[in-house]
């Protein structure tokens, strides 16, 4: 069973935190996510997680799957 | 890019049979994509190709609402229906694994791999209806891409928004369903 990686209650803030700082280059992501500050801090956790995981590439399958359903629909990878 | 093709069809006037021909036209090509997708397969290929292309064909062309749909609503259409065939298959997949052939085999890496990447689009699916609850956009932007196969532009043009916007959807989406599917 899968589950969202941050509480409904919170994916508002959480998600307008992640399009944030997914525009930061990533040698700044850390500290800005550090400095948030206030009820933007609840979210700190689910942000690092949710980030870290787009540096596990070789991890996930995702990627592979992706390119094989592309060729058996005949689009570009 | 069939999914051009489709809203070229579609904005052509007086195309009440559009659907049908889009269909007829699309038949060959995704009947030799799956069975490229045998190929590669090997032996431990069980899909029914002809069943791939046929469930395709009769679901869209039974969808009688389909012919007053606009172009956008048509490649969400494709889509979802790619979707629930690809569903559809991997959960045969999986079944028959359970019935028997699976369990006769010796279990090594390869096969391990093989498996895991036949039960993903599973994955993603469980975990496409829970992003849909909050955010709906990414989630069609993956049915759109991930099981229709379709292009940024194509997305794009589908859901009125830019190509940027649906690569930003796409890779914030990706980050999303890694964190929910990852160990």
């Amino acid at each position: 069973m899968t589950s969202l990686p941050c509480p409904p209650a919170q994916w508002t803030r959480f998600s307008a935190l992640l399009d944030a700082a997914m525009e930061l280059p990533e040698p700044a992501r850390r500290a800005w996510i550090d400095a948030l500050a206030g009820e933007d801090a609840i979210v700190k956790p689910w942000l690092r997680r949710v980030l870290a995981g787009g540096q596990r590439q070789d991890l996930f399958f995702f990627e592979k799957k992706n390119q094989k359903t592309f060729a058996l629909f005949g689009a570009e990878p | 890019m069939w999914g051009s093709a489709l809203v070229v069809r579609m904005q052509e006037p007086g195309n009440a049979a559009a659907i049908d021909a889009l269909w007829s036209g699309l038949y060959p090509d995704l009947k030799q994509l799956a069975r490229s997708r045998l190929r590669r397969s090997g032996q431990n290929t069980l899909l029914d190709t002809t069943g791939l292309v046929n469930d395709a064909y009769l679901r869209v062309a039974g969808a009688a609402a389909l012919r007053e749909a606009s172009p956008g609503q048509f490649l969400a259409y494709a889509a979802r229906t790619m979707r629930s065939v690809v569903i559809d298959l991997a959960r045969e997949r999986q079944a028959l694994r359970r019935g028997g052939d699976l369990a006769r085999m010796t279990l090594n890496t390869a096969v391990v791999d093989a498996v895991a990447a036949e039960d993903e689009p599973l994955q993603i699916d469980e975990a496409l209806q829970e992003l849909a609850k909050v955010e709906p956009r990414l989630s069609q932007v993956v049915e759109m891409r991930y099981f229709g196969g379709f292009t940024e532009a194509e997305i794009g043009a589908a859901l009125g928004v830019t190509e940027r916007t649906v690569r930003r959807d796409w890779e914030k989406a990706r980050l999303l369903l890694r964190a929910m599917l990852g160990p």
